[in-house]
């Protein structure tokens, strides 16, 4: 080390001081407003033990232990909703998946660099689009009187169906229409996956006379487990994310006995209705049990397949 | 025999993907089209994926409305707050954390690490959020829709990851010369990161411009955004412009069409620019080699 450059460390450790204050005066606003808008509320979930009542406000609001759980998981409602939200969150994480991975498979298929770019860009249009708007266009197509997909079932000879106002029907609309949004955009990790599988498998393949269908099973879906493994456990956090934006937008009191899920039921409840302390109780179980799947799924997707967020 | 199948397989699957991509874009076409169309069509249900009897009486319609007006004012500037500040101060942390914890990095790395992934992970819910916001007096404020979603865990990740990719060199030179850390960010760290910002200014339009529930619940009903004053409008019908002469002009399924698709429009303008930068953004963000 010459003498030169233990001056520059010197220079370097003065003005470290100053330096360091200069990072955390960057981190700050982020920090603050972090523990403002998240660890904030974390500390009102104590409501969920209380009778809370906004004139009491936290601290004069009388304790009731357990209760609000207790009615959790006694009230036909409640119990009615967990299942309802388990049941979508469930069907729309294995639909998604599969439909935005055949999507991904069969797109890759096409060599036609035009058609391919343009079914890309009009399939991932619907994910851009809010469901307050796609709420009003499906509320529109389904109408069981004016409908355009009625008037289709009714011209095919059918009885026209009532998809978003009749229990038997609104579960399956949901699902789909969330497909229908959603497996463009989910297709793209499985694109970005299917990119870097080796060509030469695919020539070694062909030279030892594999058809098309062959090589998919032997070459294209074995290289696709690490992502569909990392995907799928990943989505374990969500099962109890059943959609509030979609649900919101969709229901109505008709269907309220398959399609209300949690977050809806707490919002009804709580904030409507002023029981602030039952909806806070039903979000912190929903948050609870995310939690633990998320920790659990990563830790899952890093055995299996090595994957890391830091 | 087998070769014919093949291509034939070839063709179906061809058919698949432009049946599918038709199916993507036509209920937006429908709604186009009952909005622009006459209302003696749409009451016959005449209309499919073309108008009938061209006019544009339901926008005229929508648009006299000074409640949109308003709640299209609120979005536009919601979504400009929330854009400057987004970035500014997700970039922030990012480019401090992008230190690490060594000699030149944050003392206490470990411990904002694990501050922001708790926060990512775990979340007081929406009735004590709502209880937080309104107890610090944002209630009917625009700043209750900005400040409560703005620090953004998976942008600083994004970002934190761009920014510690990017050549070491640079930034060494600077502060050889005598920059602070701000001069390096500002001056260099920045203009180098374009890419990653401008997807990040993406995902915050959409999200800003699409978001209603804070709209809905922090807001009077004056003063709601474009996406929370189209939901409650969707939900009621305005069956009040239903007298005889206003129902000939245009009819209430127009209309709801047509607010439909105003509400829609940014987006639908601002989509090929999206495209290309979300399934880049996802890329960088999903998949690490």
């Amino acid at each position: 080390m010459n003498i030169g450059s233990a001056t520059q460390t010197k220079r370097r450790k003065i003005t470290g001081k100053k330096v360091k204050i200069e990072l955390y005066l960057m981190l700050l606003p982020a920090v603050v407003l972090t523990a403002i808008f998240v660890y904030g509320p974390m500390g009102g979930l104590i409501t969920a033990f209380q009778d809370y009542k906004p004139y009491h406000g936290i601290i004069h609001s009388p304790w009731v232990g357990w209760t609000n759980f207790k009615m959790l998981f006694e009230y036909p409602d409640s119990v009615q909703v967990i299942w309802n939200t388990f049941r979508i969150a469930v069907l729309k994480l294995f639909f998604g998946v599969v439909s935005s991975l055949a999507f991904a498979l069969l797109i890759n298929e096409v060599k036609n660099r035009f058609l391919q770019t343009s079914v890309q860009t009009l399939v991932f249009l619907p994910h851009f689009i809010s469901w307050v708007v796609l709420g009003g266009v499906f509320i529109q197509l389904l109408n069981p009187e004016y409908g355009l997909v009625n008037q289709l079932i009714k011209w095919m000879g059918f009885e026209p169906i009532f998809f978003l106002g009749d229990n038997n029907w609104f579960v399956s609309t949901v699902v789909l229409t969330e497909v229908w949004k959603e497996f463009g955009y989910g297709s793209i990790i499985f694109l970005a996956a299917l990119a870097g599988i080796n060509p030469a498998l695919y020539e070694a393949a062909q030279i030892d006379g594999a058809s098309k269908l062959k090589q998919m099973l032997n070459i294209t879906l074995p290289s696709l487990v690490p992502t569909i493994c990392v995907v799928l456990t990943i989505s374990l956090g969500s099962v109890l994310n059943a959609g509030f934006d979609q649900i919101f937008n969709l229901y109505n009191p008709l269907v309220y006995e398959s399609g209300d899920i949690i977050d809806t039921y707490a919002y009804r409840i709580g904030l409507i209705g002023g029981n602030f302390s039952f909806g806070t109780a039903i979000g912190l179980f929903k948050s609870v049990v995310g939690l633990i799947l998320i920790v659990g799924g990563y830790r899952l997707a890093y055995k299996i397949a090595g994957y890391k967020i830091f | 025999m087998f070769k014919s199948l093949k291509s034939n397989g070839f063709y179906l699957n061809h058919m698949v993907m432009i049946i599918l991509a038709l199916i993507c874009v036509l209920p937006f076409i429908h709604v186009l089209s009952v909005s622009l169309s006459s209302s003696a069509a749409v009451s016959a249900n005449e209309v499919t994926f073309w108008p009938i009897g061209f006019n544009l009486n339901a926008y005229e319609k929508a648009l006299d409305d000074t409640r949109l007006i308003g709640a299209l004012w609120i979005s536009i500037q919601r979504t400009v707050i929330a854009l400057v500040l987004g970035l500014l101060i997700n970039s922030l942390a990012a480019y401090a954390l992008s230190k690490g914890g060594g000699k030149n990095g944050v003392r206490g790395y470990k411990f904002f690490v694990a501050y922001f992934v708790v926060a990512m992970l775990f979340n007081g819910g929406m009735i004590p959020t709502y209880l937080v916001v309104t107890k610090i007096g944002l209630y009917d404020s625009i700043w209750a829709l900005v400040l409560p979603t703005i620090s953004n865990v998976v942008f600083i990740v994004l970002l934190m990851n761009f920014f510690k990719a990017l050549p070491r060199e640079l930034e060494e030179a600077a502060f050889m010369d005598g920059s602070g850390n701000w001069g390096v960010f500002t001056k260099i760290v920045l203009p180098l990161s374009l890419p990653v910002l401008a997807t990040i200014s993406l995902f915050l339009i959409v999200a800003e411009w699409n978001e209603w529930l804070m709209g809905q619940i922090y807001m009077k009903p004056e003063n709601v955004p474009l996406s929370t004053f189209l939901k409650s409008v969707l939900a009621t019908p305005n069956i009040d412009a239903k007298n005889a002469e206003e129902a000939s002009k245009y009819s209430f399924l127009s209309l709801s069409s047509a607010q439909i698709f105003i509400g829609a429009l940014p987006i639908l303008l601002m989509y090929p620019i999206l495209q290309k930068f979300f399934t880049k953004g996802l890329v960088i963000g999903a998949v690490k080699e």
